[in-house]
């Protein structure tokens, strides 16, 4: 059982610093078992040299990040183009360069644990399976999941899902139509799906989970779960949630995932990663809401 | 206690078999979009030619912000067309990982989902069975969705575009009017006696909706907007009395299908 906090980080021009509210300590108090370091493409540095980039942000981890973490593979440039060719090969890319400088300039870093691929696209190899050359190839996550796997790091993914038709997304194979696609699940050591529920981007979680649940069995994916989504709306301040002027729906909307769950599979799934905006008392308050209105912690 | 739990997946896998079809608020983008507030759509033409027609698929991707504050899928899809003498049929539209290939083939257009069109008799009918060349062709690696396509650019009214062999200058009639969006380009597929020229967005992010799609048909005379909305009500008429001239793969099922019902009868009767 684990649970996975996202762990926000920006790079000021000169160095890295935590966005969070708290400190890594609060973290873990709320229930934390692993960060996943990651940033907005403009909060991650971008010098063109992969080295360079990654091992800035590496030298501010092993300093910092006293818990076991996963570290972003930062896939948009800050003026949102990607990072590396997506239509050639991964060797000598950048995000080979970027994993590879983590591996190797950092193995004494007993908390790095592996990677999370930061791109949110749930469709990512849709272009290239059209051929028109500009998606990211199977072959290139592939690669990228050997390297990591065979350096004995985890590679994790929580790409934006939002729709009832999970099946025709990227996650899952795609066996029962040709042409045959494989699925991103068997790349990936846990995939995270996010529902986007509640941005008001789907209305039925409980129907999606049990859609998830129904796939994971048709395809034996058993590393594929859910990505919980709440931010400061439930606080009162601004954010993505679908009524996010009313703080007590968006609790109830938040505390839903958990619902699901429960309703799906009589619990909460035992893999879970948590986004939560930047601030601590967001996961206090849905977790208070969820003590009092579910009978079980959030985190 | 394995007895229960093979029986808690089963009535599970039931469930989501009795749930999957109902697939609630969809993002969908076409003229009457479906989305959340939080989203827009953009569009992306392919236009694969054949002698003097084409299909055209509209692909399409529902975007909102994810949480890394990057534009990001909710929904994908595409939109087919069959264009031919100026005119629009609408094929079908297809989302998520579902699409459509096609290949033209003894002056056939062949369609994945077991359709082919006639271009001489500008009909289309089911087919039973794809000719194994077509079927092949269609999952290659090699397939492409689209012919090559090259610059356009407008000038002084007028659209110059080359392939490197043909070249046109074209008159845009004073009825028409062509903005070009900024991150938007325009560009030309040419068939053998005239050229299709579309706009399309640089990049995924560029906000590029169903009223921006944009196509123009240029037959050596005259420029013509083809209108995508109305093409929706238009289909193709069936073909009538081809079957047997046309589809080979069809002749080949029922001759398998007839020496299994011969066999079947003669080991009956024995």
């Amino acid at each position: 059982m684990a649970n996975f906090g996202l762990w926000w980080v920006r790079w000021n021009g000169s160095g890295y610093e935590s966005r969070m509210s708290g400190s890594l300590e609060q973290f873990r108090e709320l229930g934390f078992d692993y960060a996943v370091v990651l940033g907005q493409p403009a909060h991650i540095q971008y010098t063109g040299d992969a080295e360079t980039d990654a091992y800035n942000l590496s030298e501010y981890l092993s300093v910092h990040m006293d818990m076991p973490y996963y570290v972003t593979v930062p896939f948009f440039t800050p003026s949102k183009t990607p990072r590396g060719n997506i239509t050639g090969n991964f060797e000598r890319s950048y995000w080979e360069k970027w994993i590879d400088t983590f591996i190797f300039t950092h193995s004494s870093d007993p908390n790095l644990r592996g990677f999370y691929w930061s791109l949110e696209n749930a469709w990512m190899f849709k272009q290239d399976q059209l051929n028109i050359e500009k998606g990211i190839s199977h072959e290139l996550i592939e690669a990228m999941s050997q390297k990591i796997h065979q350096a004995g790091f985890e590679f994790i993914w929580m790409p934006s899902t939002p729709t009832m038709n999970i099946e025709g997304t990227n996650i899952f194979p795609w066996w029962y139509k040709s042409p045959n696609y494989p699925g991103a699940c068997e790349y990936f050591d846990y995939v995270f799906a996010q529902p986007n529920y509640y941005m008001g981007r789907i209305n039925d979680i409980d129907g999606w989970t049990l859609n998830l649940e129904g796939l994971k069995l048709k395809y034996n994916c058993w590393n594929v779960f859910m990505e919980m989504e709440a931010d400061e709306c439930i606080i009162g301040g601004g954010g993505n949630c679908k009524t996010c002027n009313d703080s007590e729906n968006c609790m109830r909307l938040a505390g839903n995932y958990i619902q699901a769950q429960i309703n799906t599979i009589g619990r909460r799934y035992f893999q879970r990663a948590y986004y939560f905006g930047v601030t601590f008392d967001v996961v206090r308050h849905v977790d208070s809401y969820c003590r009092g209105n579910l009978g079980v912690p959030y985190v | 206690m394995y007895k229960k739990a093979a029986l808690g997946f089963v009535l599970l896998f039931l469930l989501f078999l009795s749930v999957t079809p109902t697939y609630a608020t969809e993002a969908l983008c076409g003229p009457n979009p479906v989305l959340a507030p939080t989203e827009y759509c953009t569009f992306y033409p392919f236009i694969k030619a054949g002698e003097d027609d084409a299909i055209i698929m509209l692909s399409w991707d529902a975007l909102g912000p994810g949480m890394q504050g990057i534009p990001t899928p909710s929904m994908v899809g595409e939109y087919y067309f069959y264009f031919k003498d100026g005119m629009l049929y609408y094929l079908g539209s297809t989302t998520g990982l579902e699409e459509l290939r096609y290949v033209l083939h003894d002056n056939l257009w062949y369609i994945s989902d077991g359709r082919a069109i006639n271009p001489k008799k500008l009909c289309i009918r089911r087919v039973l069975m794809l000719p194994l060349g077509v079927t092949r062709s269609m999952r290659s690696r090699k397939y492409l969705i689209s012919s090559e396509d090259y610059p356009a650019r407008i000038n002084d009214s007028k659209i110059y575009t080359s392939n490197g062999s043909v070249s046109y200058v074209i008159k845009i009639p004073s009825n028409l009017s062509i903005n070009i969006p900024d991150n938007v380009t325009l560009r030309s597929v040419f068939l053998h006696g005239g050229v299709l020229l579309f706009l399309r967005p640089e990049n995924s992010f560029v906000p590029f909706g169903w009223e921006n799609v944009t196509v123009l048909y240029y037959d050596g005379n005259s420029l013509h907007m083809l209108n995508f909305t109305r093409a929706l009500g238009s289909k193709l008429p069936t073909c009538q009395g081809e079957f047997l001239n046309s589809y080979p793969g069809g002749i080949l099922l029922i001759g398998i299908i007839l020496i299994f019902v011969i066999v079947y009868r003669k080991a009956r009767m024995k």
